[in-house]
């Protein structure tokens, strides 16, 4: 071993250390080396004096500095948050308020020491029965036992428990007594009303930030600025709290809502909804004298006070965020500028040429069934039946009097195609494309509500332009901006109607159209309630003017438009001489027989008009009926309009999404939709068309697996009528139109009621679970192939 | 002739400050875990101590003749040792530095290796002492004491390996080491340092050597620590904050205060006066040490001692500069002051050694 040989001379010379001569050698060596102790303590003291000036110069001359350090390390900056601004309804009556609630907190290293070997053990323990009491909301994922466990385990000093309890809560986990457990009060929105203007107030998030609507809008002025708490910790660790900054509570802001009314429309919508199993709908109410929006309901809905339980799909706010085809409600677009250009008269007449107009190359039909021609005069209107029986030859007749570029003038200034601007997220300016991109038929689906698509709010700040006297007025939901709400200058704003326009205009306002085109246009939508399609909307000791309107709804999947599922709506105003409101109602995909406006929109119209006028204590303009009147006119037979015959090619509407701002929430919403579509598109057996399956195939589920599944789809139903002579389950009836007879669902569970439908060749739409109950249309009606059929089921 | 050795010659005085200093590393223990879960270390210390003077007195009464004797087996032992870490230790973050023995006791065997090269260079350079050094006696004690330094960085453990060179250097320099080979040996070692800096050393071990310059470009790693530990040191004052109140030492703020930064929490709570007078009882002793070895009877006795010396005045410099805030850090604790069995245990061991060569100055 080579180190061994480190030592081979020193081993054997060894002894000789002891001897007297060796230590005499010795001597004299060491003698030069007390140069050597002398520099190696020299450079001992050197290093000393290093050493202690140091010292010196870190403990005596910058002290002061390195205690204000220390200081600052013990001192941690909290934020205290501030208290988020009340959300008024213009009568002052709280929407949205901020309220105090207790969050629980623990001190972990109190529960247990981190080194306790069982500490992990006792977290658990003390997390579980937490959880018995906090965790009341199994989707709720923060307060899991599981969770507070790990967040016990994070943290030695601090772990959340549970957010804002209610105070029940509180009570149970402090009468748990548990060592290490703590009690904080948070500020918590609260929606007093729960439901009332969800959409339109939004909700607000643990972390106090607005997720939708309003909260979200004015997130920003809501907030106010957070307060800072300095707390400073002593050698024993003990907190000893000082605060340095007071938060600055957000602003209050009043909304042009009124309470009661938002209230009374969200009844009539619920009712309405019931009574017509729209999948949604939407009641705008507006003030169409300043604009100002007094109820804007949606359904369905969601309570913000639990926002957590709810889908993202509920929070849209439909009345600005998604558009739909208005339909007959359009052509008080067509037939205002045709009356403000001059190019009709409300007496003149307008030839319906045997009721159908060719525009370029398309025929255009009016329902002849439906057009009640009043005297002899065969095939001809005057502008004001035509409006009240809701012709289409005569709203594109009209339109191509005008030409496209004046017709769209009129379009774009009545607020089409572009943002309304109100104080609320996500707002669509909707589709419109300009006339230099109109195809040669477009002129004859424009004029009456196709090939454009709105919004509802849009939609009552048309009908409101022509209810004030022709001005249009920007929506607006806010009632004054938040400089005006600072400083407790909160004045009630009641309601006064003021019959008389705000001047100076206010910004944004314009006149549309002439005060006497305006009233010549309230004058036939009067005729409209009165004896056109819009009498199911008549008012008890009020007049009232409106136009109803049917779309079928466009399906995404196949750019055509759908066969069974309709868009209904109503859009009016009252009094006539001197309108206090106007109300939009949407209804989207009503059950089948009330799918014309009609139907399923006049009487919310009729519900709500009525309440609101009498709330608002407007004087009646007309005599009272007897209760017998009014139940005569409900059971009239009202004529529906019918829904416009349509091109069925969608795709030019579609582009039009492209030209949509980047930040337009349809955008989004149809490339998502169109995206989620196209694989049930491509899953179609590949190599057979539709049809020849179901012709080939004679036995019942065969035809079922062909036929679309019972969604908003159904348009997708195969044209040919299923030649089923008798599938299993009941006997299908076939006429010679294509037509089959609803069977009875009654009884049948969910199951077996999606098989029978599929093997009639029906569409079904499954309400509740369980038997059947009820069924729209009744068993024995006739209607088309593919018709959605809605079944409620229950235990 | 050999008279026999005496406690009568045991050096009284050196042991007095020695315990002087062990019960203000006991104290200081006591304030700086005081909140912490290494409550109750400093009664540990007191047993530690207690067995180091156990030891001390053992080894006291061998001839370190005899242990220079046995260096062979003793060297060949340390080797040995140092290979059983490397390929049976406990690994502890990361390191394998403990063996773990028989009863459950750990010991770091790199903490003896030191004794045994303080005895195999003094018993070296004491035989070499008659002419100047050679190039080639130059290389033999450098690979004496290189290799246990390159095992032991190998474990990885840089701190320890870095306090046997002080052995090496010191017996250079009481070996007679001509100054122009010194002027060379510097040259040549600086010129080394590259190729180590950029193969050998590890990235965390680089950043720790360096970050002391410039605390706050790491202010999560040992940055932080050497801010921490000035801010410690800074807060104190002339006086200090008094025992158990330093705000930094019990706030967490400060790292492991009982052992590596036992100092800055001793300057916090005692200030600028106790520092110093901490550093005097130091002083002290090592002059006491150099005061014993250059009374020894012999040229290996003075090695010896002088060897000592260079171990402990190292890791106090060391120690103490990386508080202040002049040194890296390197995880050299504060001899008789850090928490600690394994260096306490070759403190007194050490001392024991020492005590021995003084008690056999007058042997002859």
């Amino acid at each position: 071993m080579k180190q061994l040989s480190f030592f081979s001379r020193p081993a054997a010379s060894g002894p000789a250390a002891g001897k007297p001569g060796g230590t005499k050698r010795l001597q004299a060596a060491v003698a030069p080396r007390r140069l050597r102790f002398l520099q190696i303590t020299s450079f001992f003291i050197f290093w000393a004096v290093v050493i202690c000036g140091r010292l010196f110069w870190l403990q005596v001359v910058r002290h002061p500095e390195f205690v204000a350090r220390a200081a600052r390390e013990q001192q941690r900056t909290f934020e205290v948050a501030p208290r988020r601004g009340i959300l008024y309804d213009r009568n002052l009556h709280e929407l949205a308020m901020t309220v105090l609630a207790d969050s629980v907190y623990a001190v972990p290293s109190q529960i247990a020491s981190k080194h306790d070997p069982e500490a992990r053990a006792k977290y658990l323990a003390a997390a579980q029965q937490l959880a018995n009491i906090v965790h009341t909301d199994p989707e709720d994922r923060f307060t899991s036992a599981h969770q507070i466990a790990a967040r016990l385990n994070a943290s030695r000093e601090f772990a959340w428990v549970a957010r804002k309890l209610p105070p029940a809560q509180i009570a149970r986990v402090k009468a748990l007594g548990m060592k290490g457990i703590y009690f904080q009060p948070e500020f918590k929105r609260y929606y007093p009303n729960q439901q009332l203007a969800a959409q339109v107030l939004g909700y607000v998030g643990t972390d106090d930030n607005g997720l939708g609507g309003i909260e979200s809008e004015y997130n920003h002025d809501l907030r106010g600025v957070p307060g800072r708490m300095l707390t400073a910790l002593d050698a024993r660790r003990r907190v000893m709290g000082s605060q340095e900054r007071d938060p600055q509570p957000g602003d209050n802001l009043v909304l042009t809502l009124d309470e009661n009314i938002q209230f009374m429309a969200e009844q009539a919508l619920d009712r309405n909804m019931e009574r017509t199993h729209a999948l949604s709908g939407t009641v705008i109410v507006q003030d169409p004298q300043t604009g100002q929006i007094l109820a804007l309901a949606v359904r369905p809905t969601f309570d913000p006070n639990h926002f957590r339980h709810d889908k993202p799909s509920l929070l849209r706010d439909h009345a600005v965020t998604d558009v739909y085809e208005p339909g007959s409600v359009f052509k008080l677009v067509t037939y205002s500028a045709a009356l403000q250009e001059h190019v009709v008269t409300p007496d003149s007449m307008i030839p319906t040429l045997g009721g159908k107009i060719d525009v370029a190359g398309r025929i255009v039909h009016d329902d002849r069934d439906a057009i009640r021609y009043e005297g002899q005069h065969n095939n001809v209107l005057t502008a004001t039946q035509a409006l009240e029986q809701s012709s289409d030859v005569a709203a594109v007749e009209l339109a191509e009097r005008m030409g496209k570029d004046r017709f769209y003038q009129y379009i774009r200034s009545f607020g089409f195609g572009q943002r309304t601007g109100i104080e609320l997220p996500g707002e669509t300016r909707g589709l419109l494309k300009p006339p230099q991109r109109w195809n040669p038929t477009t002129i004859g689906s424009i004029p009456m509500g196709q090939e454009i698509g709105v919004t509802p709010l849009q939609l009552v700040a048309m009908v409101s332009t022509i209810a004030n006297g022709g001005v249009y007025l920007p929506p607006h939901i806010l009632l004054r901006n938040s400089a005006d709400a600072k400083g407790g200058r909160l004045l009630p704003a009641a309601f006064h109607p003021e019959h008389e326009l705000a001047d100076p205009l206010p910004a944004g306002a314009h006149r549309v159209i002439s005060t006497l085109t305006a009233a010549e246009m309230r004058k036939m939508m009067q005729g409209v309630v009165e004896h056109g399609t819009g009498i199911p909307a008549q008012l008890n000791g009020y007049s009232a003017a409106g136009k109803t309107g049917t779309a079928q709804k466009i399906d995404v999947a196949t750019h055509r438009y759908s066969k069974t599922e309709y868009v209904a709506s109503f859009a009016g105003f009252a009094p006539v001489s001197d309108p206090a409101i106007t109300i939009a109602v949407v209804m989207n995909s009503p059950a089948y027989q009330f799918h014309y406006g009609t139907q399923a929109s006049a009487p919310v119209f009729r519900e709500l008009a009525q309440q609101i006028l009498e709330y608002l204590g407007v004087p009646h303009d007309e005599p009272l009926k007897t209760t017998q009147e009014m139940a005569a006119i409900a059971s009239e037979p009202a004529q529906g309009d019918e829904p416009e015959q349509h091109l069925d090619d969608l795709n030019s509407l579609f582009d039009e999404v492209n030209d949509l701002p980047a930040d337009d929430p349809l955008r989004a919403e149809l490339s998502a939709q169109q995206a989620d579509v196209a694989p049930e598109v491509n899953a179609a057996p590949a190599g057979k068309p539709p049809e020849q399956t179901s012709l080939s195939q004679s036995n019942g589920p065969a035809v079922a697996a062909t036929l679309p599944p019972p969604s908003s789809r159904s348009a997708a139903a195969p044209a040919a009528p299923a030649a089923s002579s008798s599938p299993p389950g009941g006997i299908i009836v076939v006429d010679a139109q294509h037509r089959v007879a609803v069977p009875s669902f009654l009884g049948e569970p969910v199951r077996q009621a999606v098989e029978s439908a599929g093997s009639a060749g029906l569409g079904l739409r499954v309400v509740g679970s369980g038997i059947a109950r009820e069924q729209v249309p009744a068993p024995g009606t006739m209607v088309p192939l593919g018709t959605g059929i809605v079944v409620r089921f229950s235990r | 002739m050999r008279r026999t050795i005496s406690f009568r010659d045991f050096d009284w005085l050196l042991l007095a400050v020695v315990l002087l200093l062990c019960i203000i590393s006991i104290l200081e223990i006591y304030s700086a875990t005081l909140h912490t879960k290494f409550v109750g270390f400093h009664t540990k210390q007191v047993f530690w101590v207690l067995g180091g003077l156990g030891a001390m007195f053992i080894l006291s009464c061998i001839n370190y003749h005899r242990l220079l004797g046995w260096i062979h087996w003793l060297y060949l032992f340390c080797l040995v040792s140092l290979a059983g870490v490397l390929v049976a230790g406990q690994r502890v973050m990361g390191a394998r530095r403990w063996i773990r023995l028989p009863g459950g006791i750990h010991f770091q065997p790199s903490e003896w290796v030191k004794l045994i090269l303080i005895i195999a260079v003094a018993r070296y350079f004491a035989n070499l002492a008659r002419r100047e050094l050679s190039w080639g006696d130059v290389a033999k004690a450098g690979l004496m004491v290189g290799i246990p330094m390159l095992l032991v960085l190998k474990q990885p453990d840089l701190g320890t390996s870095l306090t046997y060179f002080p052995v090496l250097l010191m017996g250079l320099f009481l070996g007679g080491l001509h100054w122009k080979k010194a002027l060379i040996l510097t040259v040549g070692a600086l010129v080394l340092v590259v190729p180590v800096w950029y193969k050998v050393l590890k990235p965390y071990q680089k950043q720790r050597l360096t970050s002391f310059l410039n605390p706050d470009t790491d202010p999560r790693g040992s940055g932080y620590q050497v801010k921490q530990s000035l801010i410690a040191v800074g807060d104190g004052g002339l006086f200090g904050r008094g025992a158990t109140k330093g705000t930094q030492t019990q706030g967490d703020f400060l790292p492991i205060p009982y052992t590596d930064f036992i100092f800055a929490a001793f300057s916090e709570e005692h200030g600028f006066v106790g520092a110093v007078f901490v550093l005097l009882l130091y002083f002290f002793v090592l002059m006491r040490l150099i005061q014993n070895a250059q009374t020894a009877a012999d040229l290996s006795g003075t090695f010896l001692v002088m060897g000592v010396v260079a171990v402990i005045s190292f890791q106090i410099a060391v120690n103490v500069g990386m508080v202040i805030g002049l040194m890296p850090v390197t995880g050299i604790p504060l001899p008789l002051m850090s928490y600690g069995g394994s260096s306490i245990l070759f403190t007194f061991l050490a001392l024991g050694i020492v005590m021995n060569v003084r008690m056999n100055r007058f042997v002859n």
